[in-house]
């Protein structure tokens, strides 16, 4: 009976302090959603407001339409594009050299492993100029190739990541896939890569993410509107010179978080999943 | 005598297959490292030692930009500081809100995915401007943090947080905590790689919840909680988007992160040269750093694969 | 053994298509469907042949609010209809990360044909070399400034000759509430007021309204300074731009010890607080937490519109010993033409149009500020809303309460901003005194200078 009680409380206790947390750390989101549908003068005068007087679906309205003739429609779809892409190009790159790097020996290892760490050191605005150079050399301007192609030779960031977990996966499943007969490649596609699935998922969430919300790279790489991704277009909507719809500019904003908070609720599953496959010392 | 030549044919052989087969996985990263990073990395380099505005030829001027940058740059000096106490606070803060909300959430309970979707969302809208929109309002002179201190009684007036020198870097430092999403993630994929069956066997053993995180959770973990040490301070050196969009360095310099100065350096002052300069400093900063976690590892880190390192 | 073979050849296609991307460059381009206006993708082979009669390709960049793109994207259109032989692929940004664009364009030899350019940008790009200086199109009659006043173009010239066509006149001003000055009691600005009948009204509008007399200082910390000094007739930059000109740090610390002293009173803000402002419609005058707003002429329109009030525009003070007029015409922004262009002859033209053809105008109406041709500005008189006749008749009284533009700003300028800004801000919170600040900025500033000159 007491077992039943405490069970009652804590578990009343945790959804609690959860929701209250949680508040907190959502207010400024609900804000934001908020003030999307808000009038622009009620946006900045009835700051802490959340709910706004009046209901404004204009915002979204007049946000959808974009700039110069091109609506948010084209924007997403570029976003979409070089997003999806690069994830993929991404993920599965960088597990083949994580697996690489965490179970086969071989020569210089060590030394392209450091290589590897100091990439990610490097401030991106430096590299920036001279890539850019390099892609105007090949012509790749104003187009979605500088950012998507780079992209199918893994990131270090990902490489890590996997190997990390890789290497908390027991060796004593590669010997037994090795006597059944397996090379390398079938360890890695049999073993590993169904081990990796939670490692691969967040790095697919973080790869389509970082991607979305890349404002550099197209700033630089996409020259025509009609190329432009969500990111940039969010941009020019808040010019300092003149009068910004702030109103359609959080409206555009919230829609640009949809499609990730759908990958992420949609691949979190796998994340959980992984969990079944790791009673391994039974 | 035959036996042995066999064996070492063998091993050879093995060895042979060995540097093939991690030559060829690591292909992708090591082709695209050689095109698209060693040469903008060896010319970064290089330019560290010019006066480059980007349009006129660079032009040789030695030591010069690193002498300048320790000697005689007080902004320099400013950015330092701003970014070393941003990485000091700001990197563990988050770490211990990320686990500790991954650990939370890591057990089926109802509603988690909607629970842990909630916590990330902070982090998904990242470096855009209309969290530095919001931000600026929610810590602005009018804001909802005012009105809420107001209404407490703690403040009878306003503080404009975000422009005042003594507090604008919290509030930066406060928006780093707040998207601690990402290393949660990370975390919450760690903890399930964990097998629930050690969880059993020491709830059988007598174990509670307590020290079942301290002897098993938290050892199991460690490669994770590395990995995630790791790649916070480094992109914590590395913040730039917060400071540009939030308080632009200011006031007076104070939230001048290093990445906002060097790129105000290079692309607003078209100063190339010693922006490059400074990126090379910032590597040796964050390498040294970096170096120092990696070391430590060798003492706090457990693999249950031990051998390939 | 087959597996890892398999990948090498991976490894080896993937190389190979990377190499080979670059044959394909010149011909495709990355198409995308839908509303894009302008994607030409056969004229881009044809390019290459403009000289042989085939339709002449000009890239045209500016920055701007979602308004000016649109007028400008209509004028665009109307000047291809006039011109056939002509198509223009234009681009457009926020002023948000435009600069680090041309930055970057410029390291690439890419500069668009025509672009938008900045008085603080301006002597850079031409020194550099970038730029197609505009005299000789102007001798042979492509551009025509016939109707244009000597004051309205001489801030693009650098080292004597014509890099930049302005767009719109402009000028620092003071806008301000005349309803709110009548509630203060205090008499409205007449051209000639003086710094002693701004201090006083300053005070006056906080002691009776309670309100801030302004966000910022008149002219703001740099063209307020900048203003200043050349009311005692010199100048901020020397003429070369490697170092400062004016000699006396007296004046700087005049200038920023009224500023404190408004500051005390309560009659300015705290820079915190400053930063509440963002765009337009947060304008202490715009939410009437203040009577005045310095800001540039050009923007009492988007301020009428977002204040819903009538507003009216005032000089900068003068000084009541001054030697010279501190105001001066500012073009607000310029069309370059860069001197890697393939078609300087149609990109001149084009400038030619926006500057000249009224039908484009009444189109662009006036948003970068007042046109410069004559005939232009009486076409547009009649269709001018009353924020818009206050500015046009605003520029009138400064052409004839003003002195000569000071020559663009020098390479170095942009880092001796930031350098001001954070000294008015250490003054303000205390720090530094006006005079400390004099002589700091002194020293790094002309280390600045020297060194950018160089």
């Amino acid at each position: 009976m007491k077992k039943r009680k405490k069970g009652y409380i804590s578990t009343l206790l945790y959804h609690t302090f959860i929701w209250i947390f949680g508040f907190f750390m959502l207010y400024p989101v609900l804000w934001l959603i908020g003030s999307s549908f808000k009038g622009d003068a009620d946006i900045f005068q009835r700051a802490h407001h959340l709910i706004p007087t009046q209901w404004e679906f204009s915002n979204y309205i007049e946000g959808w339409k974009g700039f110069g003739g091109i609506s948010f429609a084209v924007f997403f779809k570029n976003s979409f594009i070089v997003a999806t892409l690069t994830t993929i190009g991404q993920v599965v790159s960088s597990a083949f050299v994580a697996y690489g790097f965490s179970r086969v020996r071989f020569k210089g290892k060590k030394i392209l492993f450091g290589c590897m760490i100091i990439t990610m050191l490097l401030p991106s605005q430096v590299l920036i100029i001279p890539q850019y150079i390099m892609f105007s050399k090949l012509g790749w301007i104003n187009s979605f190739k500088p950012l998507i192609i780079p992209a199918f030779f893994g990131l270090p960031f990902f490489i890590f990541l996997m190997m990390q977990f890789i290497q908390g996966i027991p060796k004593e499943l590669d010997e037994s896939a090795k006597i059944d007969g397996c090379n390398h490649m079938g360890i890695l596609l049999r073993i590993i890569i169904p081990l990796l699935v939670p490692a691969l998922m967040t790095s697919a969430i973080f790869a389509f993410y970082w991607r979305w919300q890349d404002f550099f790279g197209p700033l630089l790489y996409l020259q025509t509107p009609g190329k432009y991704t969500v990111s940039l277009a969010l941009r020019m909507f808040s010019d300092p010179a003149a009068v910004t719809n702030w109103g359609a500019m959080f409206a555009m904003s919230v829609l640009s978080l949809v499609p990730v908070i759908i990958l992420f609720i949609a691949f979190q599953r796998y994340i959980v999943e992984g969990i079944s496959t790791s009673g391994l010392k039974g | 005598m035959v036996f042995a030549k066999g064996l070492n044919k063998q091993r050879k052989r093995r060895n042979d297959y060995n540097n093939l087969a991690g030559y060829a996985f690591i292909s992708p990263w090591l082709i695209g490292f050689i095109l698209f990073t060693v040469i903008p990395i060896g010319a970064s380099f290089a330019l560290s030692f010019t006066r480059y505005d980007l349009v006129s030829p660079p032009k040789w001027v030695g030591l010069e930009n690193y002498k300048t940058m320790f000697l005689h740059d007080e902004r320099y000096m400013s950015a330092l500081k701003a970014t070393f106490s941003y990485v000091f606070v700001a990197v563990p803060l988050r770490l211990i809100f990320a686990l500790f909300i991954a650990v939370l959430l890591v057990k089926d309970r109802k509603m988690v995915s909607a629970y842990r979707a909630a916590f990330y969302i902070p982090s998904l809208i990242g470096g855009s401007v209309a969290v530095a929109v919001m931000w600026r309002q929610l810590f602005g002179a009018n804001g909802a943090l005012n009105s809420i201190l107001i209404e407490l009684g703690i403040i009878d007036k306003g503080i404009g947080w975000i422009g005042n020198p003594h507090t604008a870097i919290w509030t930066l430092i406060l928006l780093a905590a707040w998207q601690f999403g990402s290393p949660m993630l990370i975390f919450v994929a760690g903890l399930k790689q964990i097998p629930t069956s050690y969880y059993e066997a020491a709830y059988i053993d007598g174990a509670n919840s307590w020290q079942r995180f301290i002897r098993i959770t938290i050892p199991l973990l460690t490669p994770i909680i590395f990995f995630n040490f790791i790649m916070q301070t480094i992109s914590g050196f590395m913040a730039f988007t917060e400071s540009y969009l939030i308080t632009g360095g200011g006031p007076f310099d104070k939230t001048l992160f290093y990445a906002l100065y060097l790129f105000e350096k290079a692309f607003k002052f078209y100063d190339m040269g010693y922006g490059c300069a400074m990126a090379w400093v910032l590597l040796l900063i964050i390498g040294i750093f970096t170096a120092l976690i990696f070391k430590s590892s060798n003492y706090w880190v457990y693999y249950e694969s031990k051998g390939e390192w | 053994m087959k597996k890892w073979w398999g990948l090498l050849i991976i490894a080896i296609l993937v190389m190979t298509m990377v190499l080979t991307a670059c044959g394909q460059s010149q011909t495709t381009k990355d198409t995308t469907t839908g509303d894009q206006q302008k994607q030409d993708e056969p004229k881009q082979d044809e390019s290459k042949d403009n000289a042989v009669g085939e339709k002449a390709e000009l890239r045209v960049f500016w920055w701007g609010s979602q308004d000016r793109h649109d007028r400008t994207i209509k004028a665009i259109e109307m000047f291809e209809e006039k011109n056939p032989d002509v198509s223009i692929q234009y681009e457009f940004s926020g002023w948000d990360g435009y600069w680090e664009k041309m930055a970057a364009l410029a390291a690439a030899n890419q500069l668009p044909d025509v672009f938008q350019q900045d008085y603080q940008y301006l002597a850079q790009y031409a020194k550099k070399g970038l730029l197609e200086a505009l005299d000789p199109y102007v001798e042979r009659g492509i551009l025509d400034l016939s109707d244009v006043d000597e004051s309205s173009i001489v801030g693009g010239k650098v080292d004597g000759k014509l890099y930049g066509i302005n767009l719109g006149s402009n000028a620092p001003c003071i806008v301000y509430d005349p309803d709110l000055f009548q509630q203060a009691g205090v008499p409205e600005p007449t051209p000639d007021w003086t710094w002693e009948d701004y201090m006083d009204t300053a005070k006056k509008i906080h002691e009776k309204l309670g309100i801030y007399a302004d966000r910022v200082f008149p002219g703001g910390y740099f063209h307020g300074l900048k203003h200043y000094i050349r009311q005692h007739g010199q100048k901020l930059y020397s003429d070369d731009g490697t170092k400062l000109d004016y000699s006396d740090d007296k004046l700087f610390e005049e200038f920023f010890t009224m500023e404190l002293e408004l500051l005390k009173q309560g009659a300015l803000p705290m820079p915190d607080e400053r930063l509440e402002v963002k765009s337009v419609e947060d304008e202490f005058l715009v939410t009437k937490k203040a009577a005045m707003a310095a800001v540039h002429a050009n923007q009492i329109v988007a301020m009428v519109k977002a204040a819903n009030r009538p507003l009216k525009l005032a000089l900068l003070p003068k000084h009541k010993d001054q030697v010279k007029e501190g105001t001066y015409v500012k073009p607000s922004q310029f069309f370059s033409v860069a001197a890697t262009s393939k078609n300087k002859d149609k990109a001149v033209q084009f400038v030619n149009y926006f500057t000249n053809d009224i039908e484009a105008n009444k189109v662009l109406m006036a948003e970068r500020g007042v046109p410069i041709s004559s005939k232009v500005r009486e076409a547009l008189m009649p269709l001018l809303n009353d924020a818009q006749k206050e500015m046009f008749n605003f520029m009138e009284v400064v052409v004839l309460n003003s002195s000569p533009i000071d020559p663009p700003d020098p390479p170095g300028h942009p880092e001796v901003d930031k350098l001001l800004k954070n000294l008015e801000e250490q003054m303000l919170y205390g720090q530094l005194t006006p005079a400390e600040a004099a002589i700091k900025f002194r020293e790094e500033a002309n280390k600045i200078l020297a060194k950018s000159a160089q």
